[in-house]
């Protein structure tokens, strides 16, 4: 009780309280605000000065800017144009997750002075920012972003505005920023900008590289592991058979050795399509996700296998689509060829 | 003239309608930044750059509550995101241990306003933001954490450590 006598009271004494501020105050604000008076003005030029102005200054603008492209990547700021760029150049994008805090700033700074735009050929930079206000108001493209699809477009009357609700969570994204940093956590599963996130075209994440994860590096030592990263992961996406071998670096890379040829926790996998051209690849694919409901079910070449490896259990991967595990065998089966 | 008149003058640009807007709500929004500022001139800073604000996104205000409240969220973020350019939690060095511990409550009604916000603008950089979006805005500690880039229990432990320093102030000054 006395608690809540304490913070009442200073609470309506803070709130009454007020003050004159020095009369020079209202002269600076107007000065800052100089260019909404000007606007006022403006009606009594000639029509055509508006647009003959706008023309001199966009134009202005591209010659200043454009010296930039070649040196540092300017960071787009509308995600959509970003993506359709990287769709019809089919090239990654890189995601700079960010905000106003002293994290981000120092990593704003690093990124200016790192070397990446060396290689801003091969990849689109966009930059999202999580406190950007700008009311997202229904924008339905949105929700092709969210990999869960319960992702629902709700009607606001007492913002005037549609907005998305995440149905499960009881989250509703008013703004871009809320869209972002719902993205943020749902897909890359990180809170806490900034983050770097390399992403395919058709929005598959490649690698993200998380600012808090690293703070032991010294901005130098961070610039540099960034450039490493980067180039790294673009070589893993234009490499052939990309998705199939990010798909057996994260799943089975653990226990499955990657020269294909060698055993190690589990078999070498090199020759998996032959060794089950016998059955329906069908099989192959329900193997792979749950071997020991296939060895129960007393499939032969699951009990053959079972019987050689026993008794280490296979991980169950019941997530992965038939498309997803062609695209697996496939890289297998060449990298196979390869070695 | 009408405030909602007011508003649209201000969105156009109207320059009277601009000052009179200013006039209004000045010695109230000054308050304020009294409040999270260190001194007076921080605070006139604070002001600037908070109607300035207002001035640019007035036509982004919605009409969904009292101009009021929304020119005061504006003036708090401004404040805020000025102090939030210094790292300053993890700086706070602050030697807490040297409050003394909990005495009865104080009466901060003996005390008169400008007191009051002389005493809670010496808290130190972390407590005064904290003190300020917890006790007076009246924000939770899960959005103040947000708004400060802090952990949720961070905001708590320098609420409740402001609260401490702010109590052993006044009764300090009532002592004397």
């Amino acid at each position: 009780m006395e608690k809540e006598n304490f913070e009442t009271k200073i609470q309506r004494i803070a709130r009454e309280f007020d003050r004159r501020p020095p009369q020079q105050t209202w002269k600076n604000i107007e000065q800052g605000i100089g260019s909404t008076g000007n606007s006022f003005r403006l009606r009594n030029l000639p029509k055509w000065a508006l647009p003959a102005g706008l023309a001199a200054a966009i134009l202005i603008t591209g010659l200043l800017i454009w010296p930039q492209f070649k040196s540092e990547p300017v960071w787009m700021d509308n995600f959509w144009d970003a993506l359709l760029l990287a769709e019809q150049e089919n090239k990654p994008l890189l995601l700079l997750f960010t905000r106003t805090c002293p994290d981000c700033e120092k990593l704003d700074n690093i990124l200016a002075h790192s070397d990446i735009d060396d290689l801003n050929d091969h990849y689109i930079p966009v930059r999202l920012l999580l406190d950007d206000q700008t009311p997202m108001d229904g924008a339905p493209p949105v929700i092709q972003l969210f990999s869960d699809k319960n992702i629902e477009l709700v009607h606001l009357p007492e913002y005037g505005q549609s907005a998305l609700r995440a149905v499960d969570q009881d989250i509703i994204l008013k703004t871009w920023g809320q869209v972002w940093e719902f993205w943020l956590e749902d897909d890359f599963h990180s809170s806490r900008p900034p983050v770097l996130v390399l992403l395919t075209p058709d929005k598959k994440r490649i690698a993200q590289y998380d600012y808090v994860v690293n703070t032991e590096f010294s901005a130098r030592e961070m610039s540099r592991d960034i450039e490493r990263w980067l180039a790294l992961n673009l070589d893993i996406y234009t490499a052939p058979h990309f998705e199939g071998k990010k798909l057996f670096t994260d799943l089975c890379a653990s226990c499955h050795n990657r020269n294909m040829k060698d055993p190690l926790t589990g078999p070498a996998l090199g020759d998996i399509r032959e060794k089950w051209s016998a059955y329906p690849e069908e099989d192959l694919y329900n193997f792979i996700r749950n071997s020991q409901q296939m060895i129960a079910e007393g499939h032969p070449l699951a009990l053959a296998s079972w019987n050689e490896w026993e008794p280490t259990i296979m991980s169950s991967f019941p997530d992965l689509t038939n498309g997803e595990l062609k695209i697996l065998v496939d890289y297998i089966e060449w990298q196979y060829a390869r070695n | 003239m009408e405030e909602h008149l007011l508003i649209r003058h201000c969105i156009n640009g109207h320059p009277p309608a601009q000052k009179e807007l200013y006039e209004r709500y000045q010695s109230r929004l000054f308050g304020l930044c009294l409040r999270y500022a260190r001194s007076e001139a921080e605070a006139v800073d604070y002001l600037q750059e908070g109607f300035i604000k207002i001035f640019r996104d007035l036509k982004n205000f919605r009409g969904d509550g009292p101009l009021e409240a929304w020119m005061c969220r504006v003036m708090v973020n401004t404040a805020i995101s000025k102090l939030r350019r210094k790292s300053w939690i993890r700086d706070d060095t602050y030697d807490w241990e040297s409050i003394p511990a909990e005495e009865p409550e104080t009466d901060p009604d003996g005390l008169d306003a400008s007191q009051l916000i002389e005493l809670i603008q010496q808290l130190p950089d972390g407590f005064r933001s904290v003190f300020n979006l917890y006790a007076i805005e009246g924000y939770a500690h899960k959005e103040i954490a947000q708004i400060l880039d802090i952990a949720e229990s961070t905001s708590r432990s320098q609420y409740l450590r402001a609260r401490k320093l702010l109590q052993a102030r006044i009764r300090a000054l009532e002592r004397s």
